[in-house]
């Protein structure tokens, strides 16, 4: 569990809890990354059933995030987890709390894909803008893959990574919209379309930012302290201390 | 910083209302804190300072060059497993130890300025400044109001008004005078337990010490009379300076301000009670108090 951070408890029962917790989480991460992995094939296909499927998934995500919660109360109520133990279980808390989220956010790409298939557009691609929807999905994928293999091996040095990812999702982010918002003035006749578009790239950019959370959520399991309250010399000195350290994989 | 409400990067919380709001955090990590050195916090205000302190039962050293600060009108705990020296420490501030043979000190002790551990040092007096409470209740085998007057009696010469007055001070202090107004004639051991243990602290705090040691004050109370002295630790520190040894670490966690976490006869680390328990710097202390420890 967690590289070697975590160490094995007296208590095998304990031990047994959090390990359920900590795989509980990751599991529900692997369902949420098949989850925008399918939606967005569903994109480029502009496949309507299979964005339906998306859709009808996202219950099992919620069901996860509640199982998941009365574990943890269950742990905290019985354990009375300290140190590494407390920031993991208040860790998990929070990241299913974001992974729950982004299962929300998906589902919101795979309704614009219906969307789009009912009006006009028989295919997605044939919308203006539909490139930076494009490029924004890969970006929310990939920044939820790294952020999760950084949970899975609660690796700061992988986790800080998101840091710029982030900030260059969110100049993309607004970059589009500002291209969007032109084209829609020129064009009238499309703003319902694009207005959908809009909607499913302000949801992919939420992802980004859900992804940077659980990222601030494995900082803390691993240094104790929160990346968004420390200063910004406290964070260059960790940033430091973990650039020659071997990240996993 | 994102703030999570329109995703665009900020530097000021807003609330739900999009209205600014100003939080108060403290920024423990970042340089507010008093300095750490070698695992040990320092604190503001020490009232007793230990400087290299070592102990030997004859020729085994059971305590190894401690040096700290105990903290003026707060709760430290003392934690560790069983023969770590937290109880032998604790026996040295007062000179328990002085009642046996063959046990010996190096290093000193300030309190108020005076190393307490020199020869010429008056016992008694120390130990009316320092007092302590046992784990086991030890009542007198004699009146509770005579229990709580004993001490007094023996350092100060007061008029019988005044006596009743501190009696009567030190039960309330105590939380236990409305329990036992109306029977101060009766004997201490009728009481039950945690009545016993709080006549025990009056006792204690009748002479109006500095500090006030306890050991293992509730390991032979049931929950509700040890939630009762609990809760009179947290009023005491008021007026005292109070150190806990416990092998209770949810009590330690409750009542404390600062902890130290002894193993093999050396302080490990010592900080505010809150870091010790949410984020340890030290490896065997996070081991000890999550439960690792092999």
């Amino acid at each position: 569990m967690g590289s070697n951070i975590i160490t094995p408890h007296i208590s095998r029962r304990y031990n047994q809890d959090l390990e359920n917790i900590f795989n509980k989480v990751l599991a529900m991460g692997g369902h949420v990354e098949e989850q925008i992995t399918r939606a967005f094939e569903a994109l480029r296909k502009s496949d309507a059933t299979l964005a339906q499927e998306v859709i009808g998934r996202d219950r099992f995500i919620n069901r996860q995030e509640a199982s998941i919660d009365e574990m943890c109360v269950r742990v905290l109520a019985l354990q009375q987890p300290t140190a590494i133990d407390l920031r993991l279980i208040m860790a998990a808390l929070h990241i299913v709390t974001d992974l729950e989220r982004v299962g929300d956010e998906i589902t919101k790409l795979a309704r614009v894909v219906i969307n789009l298939r009912d009006s006009e557009h028989v295919d997605c691609a044939s919308i203006p803008g539909y490139n930076h929807l494009v490029e924004m999905t890969v970006c929310a994928q990939d920044m939820l893959k790294v952020t999760l293999d950084a949970f899975a091996n609660l690796d700061v040095k992988k986790a800080l990574t998101l840091l710029p990812k982030e900030a260059a999702a969110d100049e993309e982010y607004r970059a589009a919209q500002k291209l969007m918002r032109d084209y829609m003035m020129e064009n009238p006749s499309q703003i319902p379309s694009m207005l959908d578009l809009l909607n499913a790239l302000r949801a992919m950019e939420r992802v980004t930012d859900h992804s940077l959370n659980i990222a601030e959520h494995v900082f803390y399991v691993v240094e104790g302290s929160d990346m968004r309250q420390i200063s910004s010399e406290r964070l260059a000195e960790v940033v430091s201390k973990y650039r020659d350290t071997q990240s996993s994989r | 910083m994102v703030d999570n409400t329109n995703g665009l990067a900020s530097d000021v919380p807003h609330n739900a209302h999009g209205v600014t709001v100003t939080m108060e955090v403290k920024h423990h990590h970042e340089g507010l804190e008093m300095p750490k050195v070698n695992g040990v916090r320092e604190v503001e205000t020490p009232r007793i300072q230990i400087r290299d302190l070592s102990f030997y039962y004859g020729k085994y050293k059971a305590l190894h060059n401690i040096s700290l600060n105990i903290p003026d009108n707060q709760v430290t705990a003392l934690i560790g497993p069983s023969g770590c020296g937290k109880s032998t420490l604790l026996r040295i501030f007062n000179r328990i130890y002085n009642l046996y043979p063959n046990q010996t000190t190096t290093g000193e002790i300030l309190l108020d300025g005076k190393n307490i551990l020199t020869p010429d040092v008056d016992l008694n007096l120390l130990r009316a400044k320092v007092g302590m409470v046992f784990q086991k209740p030890t009542p007198f085998p004699m009146s509770i109001y005579d229990n709580v007057a004993f001490g007094v009696r023996l350092y100060e010469n007061l008029s019988s008004v005044d006596l009743d007055e501190r009696v009567e001070w030190a039960l309330r202090r105590a939380a236990l005078w409305d329990e036992v107004k109306d029977k101060l004639k009766q004997s201490g051991s009728a009481l039950s337990g945690g009545q016993q243990q709080r006549l025990c602290i009056a006792r204690g705090i009748a002479v109006q010490p500095e500090v006030l040691l306890l050991d293992e004050p509730t390991s032979a109370l049931d929950p509700i009379s040890t939630l009762k002295i609990e809760e009179l630790v947290d009023e005491l520190k008021k007026d005292f300076t109070i150190v806990i040894v416990t092998h209770n670490m949810q009590q330690a966690a409750r009542i404390s301000d600062y902890t130290g976490f002894m193993y093999l006869g050396k302080l490990i680390e010592f900080d505010r009670t809150d870091l010790i328990f949410t984020k340890p710097e030290n490896k065997q202390t996070e081991d000890y108090i999550t439960g690792r420890f092999g």
